[in-house]
């Protein structure tokens, strides 16, 4: 069973991935900030990572430098709350070591692409 | 004044100077001209005279009788009749005569050199004031942009702001709506109520995103760049739905377009606009057409000499961008075009445009200097063109060279200030006599020179015959300034070798006119 690490401080959006997710086969687990969404990953393995930007206590971007030290082939998905693609947003994640980026309002069919892409591109990592 | 305190005064000969000696003294209260002598009845001394009600007359000698005549004026030039006169001169009258006269008449030119002088320094100062309104008028206008920019800056974060914190309970919105709708049937009742919800979720979607073009503080991002790429990449977005909807996309790009100071994304966005406004309105198919080309601003009738100085009247002077969008849809009806770049007005079903769009395409244009207009026939289609100011380029090379040559420093003024409005048109340097003049032009090497006539030292007529002569400088245009328009004085002018003249006091227009004119033979 997939494992998925939503780190959002939007209660919303954490009800909305477990909502959309879990009849589909993934286990979702969720953490309120940057912070606790690094004790999550230092404690266990997760398929794929969503991660917010706006966050109390410990924002995205470096929450995502912690994450890909402590696990360098982690997938991360990071969240623009613009609803532009902003070329320069996407470099900086891609250079910090994000996956892909998505931009709210997001598009769930977005959300299924990008799962399954993710995994053909883990399953070519392994 | 008592009659007695006057001191009387003759004149003997109306000719130029004569004429000049009555309109001096006649102004005069201390000075009683008692008459105006001259055999020739047309003598200009004489009409004005009449005019003036002074007494005239062929012969002077019943004047010589008048009772309190104090002085004797003879402006004649003729030895006979100076001859004559010292004979019948009654004692105690004077008599001014040929150097006298002459110095009288010195003054004269004088008094009408000062004259001319104040009056060009009048128009000089008339000139600066108007400069000084119109700086004035500038400064107020930007004033009230700045402080309009400040406010939308203001807004323009606030936008931001509130467009961000919406995206995030917009995206729970329409998520759960999503999400609902996947799990259930087509058929279930509850799908059309979830399926309202997603659509307006979407239509917010959308006019955030407009919203948060606002949002980006002017100025950001400008750079100089290239149109035709950023059209033909804008255009490779829209080719695949053109696709879809039977629409064929033509284009016709000029090539070695000039590049243009813009912001990329913006320009982009317009396109990106006009294209998709295209798209709509040919449901059934069509053809849209982008052409892009440079245009330059025609000069306006009869003044196809003295382009420089129109075109700089023109608003916004120098050569565009010119992009058209053109589409074969239904046109747009006469009742609103005069509507369609207001704000939030569309003609699109609800739900399916937020009209922001040619608003938004309105103001951006508007921020780069540019201008958004459109043409329109009902049943045959509608064009939109766009124009956006290039950069020019003006190298040293292509500006001309000017020398001001004047012993009168308002003069030199007037000259430089017509020549600084230009300063990617002209370099200019000035010299206040014959000999530094001649320096001047040996060391700066004008295009065309500014040459008073009436110059201390070497005068203007010997520099002017001076650089014809000269094989280096004959080629040098000159345009004379002279205080006197008279025939004689401009065959002179001529014949010294100037290409043409003005005669002071002159306006500012003119000098312009005449300096665009020269330069552009």
């Amino acid at each position: 069973m997939k494992k998925i690490l939503v780190v959002d401080d939007e209660q919303g959006i954490r009800d909305l991935f477990k909502f959309l997710l879990e009849p589909n086969g993934f286990e979702v687990f969720t953490a309120n900030d940057g912070l606790e969404g690094i004790e999550m990953v230092k404690k266990d393995t997760f398929d794929i990572i969503f991660l917010d930007v706006h966050m109390p206590r410990m924002r995205g971007p470096e929450a995502l430098k912690i994450i890909k030290q402590l696990r360098p082939t982690q997938v991360v998905v990071i969240f623009s709350s613009s609803s532009d693609p902003a070329f320069t947003f996407e470099n900086k994640a891609k250079e910090l070591g994000a996956y892909t980026c998505l931009y709210k309002p997001v598009d769930i069919n977005e959300i299924f692409t990008i799962i399954e892409k993710s995994t053909v591109y883990q399953r070519g990592k392994d | 004044m008592q009659m007695d305190k006057k001191i009387n005064v003759l004149i003997i000969g109306a000719g130029k100077g004569g004429k000049a000696l009555i309109e001096l003294f006649h102004k005069e209260p201390w000075l009683n001209i008692c008459g105006i002598v001259d055999t020739n009845d047309d003598a200009p001394g004489i009409k004005l005279a009449k005019e003036l009600g002074l007494p005239t007359g062929k012969d002077f000698s019943p004047f010589l009788k008048i009772s309190g005549l104090n002085t004797v004026i003879e402006v004649t030039g003729n030895p006979e009749v100076e001859k004559s006169l010292s004979k019948m001169l009654p004692p105690g009258v004077e008599l001014l005569k040929g150097a006298s006269a002459k110095l009288i008449w010195t003054m004269i030119e004088e008094r009408e050199k000062e004259i001319a002088e104040l009056s060009n320094d009048r128009k000089a100062i008339l000139n600066i004031l108007e400069d000084v309104e119109e700086a004035n008028k500038q400064l107020k206008e930007t004033q009230a942009k700045l402080i309009q920019s400040d406010k939308m800056a203001a807004i323009g974060q606030l936008a931001g702001g509130i467009a961000h914190e919406i995206n995030n309970p917009m995206g729970v919105i329409l998520g759960f709506a999503q999400s609902v709708m996947k799990r259930i049937d087509q058929n279930n009742p509850l799908y059309l109520p979830l399926s309202s919800i997603e659509r307006e979720a979407l239509r917010c979607k959308t006019l955030v995103q407009n919203l948060l073009v606002f949002s980006r503080s002017s100025g950001t991002g400008k750079t100089s760049m290239e149109i035709n790429q950023a059209v033909e990449e804008t255009l490779l977005l829209v080719e695949h739905q053109a696709k879809m909807r039977n629409v064929v996309i033509t284009k016709k790009y000029a090539p070695d377009l000039p590049m243009i100071f813009a912001n990329r994304n913006q320009i982009q966005q317009v396109i990106m606009n006009l294209a998709n406004n295209a798209l709509d309105v040919m449901p059934d198919g069509g053809t849209i057409t982008i052409t892009t080309t440079l245009t330059i601003p025609s000069p306006l009738e009869g003044e196809e000499n003295l382009s420089t100085v129109a075109l700089a009247k023109v608003e916004g002077e120098g050569k565009f961008v010119e992009i058209r969008v053109e589409d074969t849809g239904a046109g747009i009806p006469e009742e609103v075009k005069h509507k369609i770049f207001e704000p939030f007005f569309t003609t699109k079903e609800p739900g399916k445009g937020t009209g922001l769009g040619l608003s938004l395409c309105y103001e951006i244009m508007q921020k780069h200097n540019g201008t958004i207009d459109f043409e329109s026939e009902k049943g045959k289609g509608t064009t939109f063109t766009i124009k956006l100011p290039i950069i020019e380029e003006f190298t040293e090379k292509e500006k001309k060279k000017v020398l001001v040559v004047d012993d009168d420093r308002a003069i030199i003024n007037l000259a430089i200030a017509f020549l600084k409005k230009f300063p990617e048109k002209y370099q200019f340097t000035s010299a206040t006599d014959g000999f530094r003049a001649g320096q001047a032009v040996l060391e700066f090497n004008p295009d065309l020179m500014i040459l008073d006539l009436l110059l201390p030292g070497i005068d203007g007529f010997q520099v002017c015959r001076n650089i014809r002569s000269n094989e280096k400088t004959k080629g040098i245009k000159i345009l004379a300034i002279t205080g006197y328009d008279s025939p004689e004085n401009r065959e002179k002018i001529f014949t010294a070798g100037a290409n043409d003249y003005l005669s002071k006091p002159f306006e500012i227009e003119e000098l312009g006119k005449r300096i665009s004119k020269l330069l552009a033979e």
